[in-house]
């Protein structure tokens, strides 16, 4: 029960994460997977990597430190360290 | 309220079936819910599309900064798309705007920008005052102050020598005092001290057109000081803001930009009943409504008092209610409570009309655009309305609270002006007047007895530095009579005037009601013989009055005594400049030439002459003889 609930908030937070980043980079959402990184996106560069840390401190209400900044390497890291900050604050409804 | 996700459907299922003007309205909707970095670029995408479509008010915006600024570029894109400008931003080198400013060849000339905003910090232009306060000596403050006005006066003259462009200049912000609370103590404390460095930026920029200080200081107080700044952001990515201050920035550059582009408002309609005052009148009567010094009429006053300060500013007033007209009229007459009397209002519309129609006579009383109008309205569902109704009007949204009412009308950049002329501060009392000449027309029998019984005077005369304001203004706001509509700034207008072979002037209109102040402009330029009119535009409030004539006749004999043998005129036609139209075929002159929609427009003035109507007292002077001819 409680895994299931797990899961699906993964999904929610992902999904969120990829709307978020296909309008940062301008590519289609439906690119981004799990491990898309700057290594595979090509518009992923440092300043899009600033204005995507900008668009998820908005849209999730939370603040990066200058050392999970750069932890945010890839879409699946970025998930994770979402879902570690959201824990136990509940995650803010969508839009 | 739709979803994001509900709304970027319907905002695509808009472009697919061609509804340009329905999908700009719902971007702009999706804006003021989360005008924000995620969304700017999907906004920005959107208008890629609408663009070809709609009406979108070009400029050349470069951005020199010390700072990253990277990610506010969508969003200043996003936010000025959505309020129908469309700009092109450039973004300097990181902390290259000394010599972007310096070198003649830098990407910044290049550009040609319209716009230049000097987005720079405290900390990069005199960190040691910044950090380092409590090493300094009295002297040596004095002699950084001194350098800073010298440098930064240098790039100021460097630049304006080279570029007409306006430019926008953060002033110095403060710290947390680093001397603790006697930072703010006598002359000599950090606080004072940067104090000292905005009063002379101040200075330094009022010697120059077009230069305006960005009271960023203000604007981080304003904002929460604590909460401005991401130290973090900033030792890692040289970018100083939290995420929470970027939209704030943007709007306030946006602010600017409204009035440099002539994006603008000149007419705010607005509401009563829990609007101006708190309660509905045909339910609670006279007595029954609030609005005075105590709670909750406080926060009405306040909003009046706000309202009041635009109506300083030269926004005209209407009122667009439903109610019952006596009774309403009766409470804005009689109440004690109420800084807003009838005399301030320049239109009425009090009936149970819908409100877009009222907005339309509007309009159409104040011989105005729609889209120069600002709705003011506490019910969301007329705001509704009359924004599927009327795109074009600036709809204003206000809280739910009437604490929050001053904060949104005051943030509204529609209303923002950069310097006021004397006819701005009496524009409603030359509006009133108005009125009485329309009734006077509607008594006396022929149009000549009519103009006959103006008594008009027209005053026409080289540009001086106190007129350039006023007729770089004109050229910014005129829509309706203007057959070119070229928008220049001051400094431009400047330049026109030190050239050779160019002239610009001013057309001022007395009559038996008062002083109208200038109304008209006249740009012209005479190169081989041909005098060119640049510009010839006419303030909606002189139309119909046959100024035009006396202008045309003016810059006949002018040009002839310079030598010209044409005059030459062009017609460039916009939605809004039909009045126009026909101003040179009604005056002689002959279609030449013509392509796009343009028509060129000739005069042999060997040929043909244009005097000046016998009922109006034409006074003009001209910058070669720097005589006045008066014909009576």
């Amino acid at each position: 029960m409680g895994q299931t609930a797990s899961i699906t908030q993964n999904k929610l937070v992902f999904s969120r994460v990829a709307a978020i980043a296909a309008a940062v980079f301008c590519v289609p959402e439906s690119s981004l997977g799990p491990r898309s990184s700057p290594d595979n996106i090509e518009s992923w560069d440092s300043l899009h990597h600033l204005s995507l840390v900008l668009a998820l401190e908005q849209e999730f209400n939370v603040q990066f430190s200058p050392e999970e900044i750069e932890q945010l390497l890839s879409m699946e890291l970025t998930t994770a360290l979402l879902e570690e900050k959201l824990k136990g604050c509940g995650v803010p409804d969508a839009g | 309220m739709l979803q994001t996700k509900e709304l970027r459907a319907k905002i695509e299922r808009l472009l697919e079936e061609s509804s340009w003007a329905e999908a700009h309205a719902c971007l702009g909707g999706l804006w003021r819910r989360e005008g924000m970095a995620a969304a700017a670029n999907y906004v920005v995408s959107c208008y890629d599309r609408l663009r070809p479509h709609l009406h979108l008010t070009k400029c050349r915006v470069a951005l020199l900064r010390s700072m990253t600024l990277e990610p506010l570029v969508p969003m200043l894109r996003g936010a000025a798309l959505v309020s129908g400008i469309d700009p092109l931003i450039q973004i300097g080198q990181f902390n290259a705007y000394v010599q972007e400013m310096l070198d003649s060849g830098s990407a910044l000339y290049a550009f040609n920008p319209d716009i230049v905003i000097v987005a720079v910090q405290t900390r990069d232009i005199v960190p040691e005052i910044w950090e380092a306060y409590a090493d300094l000596s009295e002297s040596e403050v004095r002699a950084i102050v001194d350098r800073v006005r010298k440098t930064v006066s240098g790039l100021l003259r460097t630049f304006r020598d080279q570029s007409n462009a306006s430019v926008i200049i953060h002033n110095f912000e403060k710290p947390l005092a680093s001397d603790g609370v006697m930072g703010a103590q006598g002359r000599n404390g950090q606080l004072a001290t940067i104090d000292r460095l905005n009063a002379e930026l101040g200075e330094l920029c009022s010697q120059y057109r077009g230069l305006y200080i960005l009271d960023y200081d203000s604007l981080v107080g304003h904002h929460g000081r604590a909460r401005w700044h991401d130290e973090g952001k900033w030792l890692t990515m040289r970018m100083p803001f939290a995420t929470d201050s970027l939209s704030s920035l943007v709007a306030e550059w946006l602010k600017f930009i409204h009035p440099l582009t002539g994006v603008t408002c000149k007419v705010l309609a607005i509401d009563l009943d829990n609007t101006l005052w708190d309660g509905v009148l045909g339910e609670v009567g006279l007595k029954g409504i609030q609005v005075g010094s105590e709670y909750p009429g406080a926060f009405y006053r306040a909003l009046q008092r706000a309202i009041l300060d635009l109506y300083r500013r030269g926004i005209l007033l209407a009122v667009c209610s439903k109610n019952n007209s006596d009774e309403a009229l009766a409470a804005l007459q009689n109440h004690p409570g109420m800084l807003l009397r009838p005399e301030h209002f320049a239109a009425m519309r009090i009936n149970w009309q819908d409100k877009a129609q009222n907005l339309h006579e509007i309009a159409s009383e104040l011989n105005i655009g729609t889209d120069a109008i600002a709705f003011l309205d506490d019910n969301p569902v007329e705001r509704e309305r009359v924004r599927l109704e009327m795109p074009e009007v600036k709809v204003i949204d206000l809280p739910r609270r009437p604490q929050g009412f001053v904060c949104a009308l005051r943030e509204c950049p529609f209303f923002e002006r950069l310097a006021l002329s004397a006819e701005d501060r009496q524009h409603t009392r030359l509006y009133g007047e108005q009125r009485q000449r329309a009734e006077l027309a509607n008594k006396l029998g022929t149009l000549e007895d009519f103009f006959t019984s103006l008594d008009q005077e027209v005053v026409i005369a080289p540009v001086t530095p106190e007129t350039l304001t006023r007729v770089a203004q004109l050229t910014q706001k005129t829509n309706q009579y203007n057959v070119t509509t070229r928008r220049y700034t001051e400094q431009q207008i400047e330049d026109f005037a030190s050239r050779p072979g160019w002239n610009v002037y001013s057309v001022q209109v007395k009559d038996r009601f008062g002083d109208n102040g200038i109304v008209g402009v006249m740009v012209t330029r005479t190169e081989h013989q041909i005098c060119e009119i640049d510009t010839f535009l006419l303030s909606c409030r002189v139309l119909g009055r046959t100024v035009e004539t006396a202008m045309l006749g003016f810059l006949a004999e002018t040009s002839k005594a310079e030598g010209a043998l044409f005059l030459r005129g062009r017609f460039i036609p916009t939605r809004r400049n039909e009045p126009a139209r026909e101003l040179y075929s009604s005056h002689s002159f002959r279609a030449i030439d013509g392509e796009d929609g343009e028509t060129i427009w000739s005069l042999n003035l060997g040929e043909a002459n244009i005097s000046c109507p016998e009922w109006i007292r034409l006074h003009g002077t001209d910058r070669v003889h720097h005589a006045e001819q008066a014909r009576v």
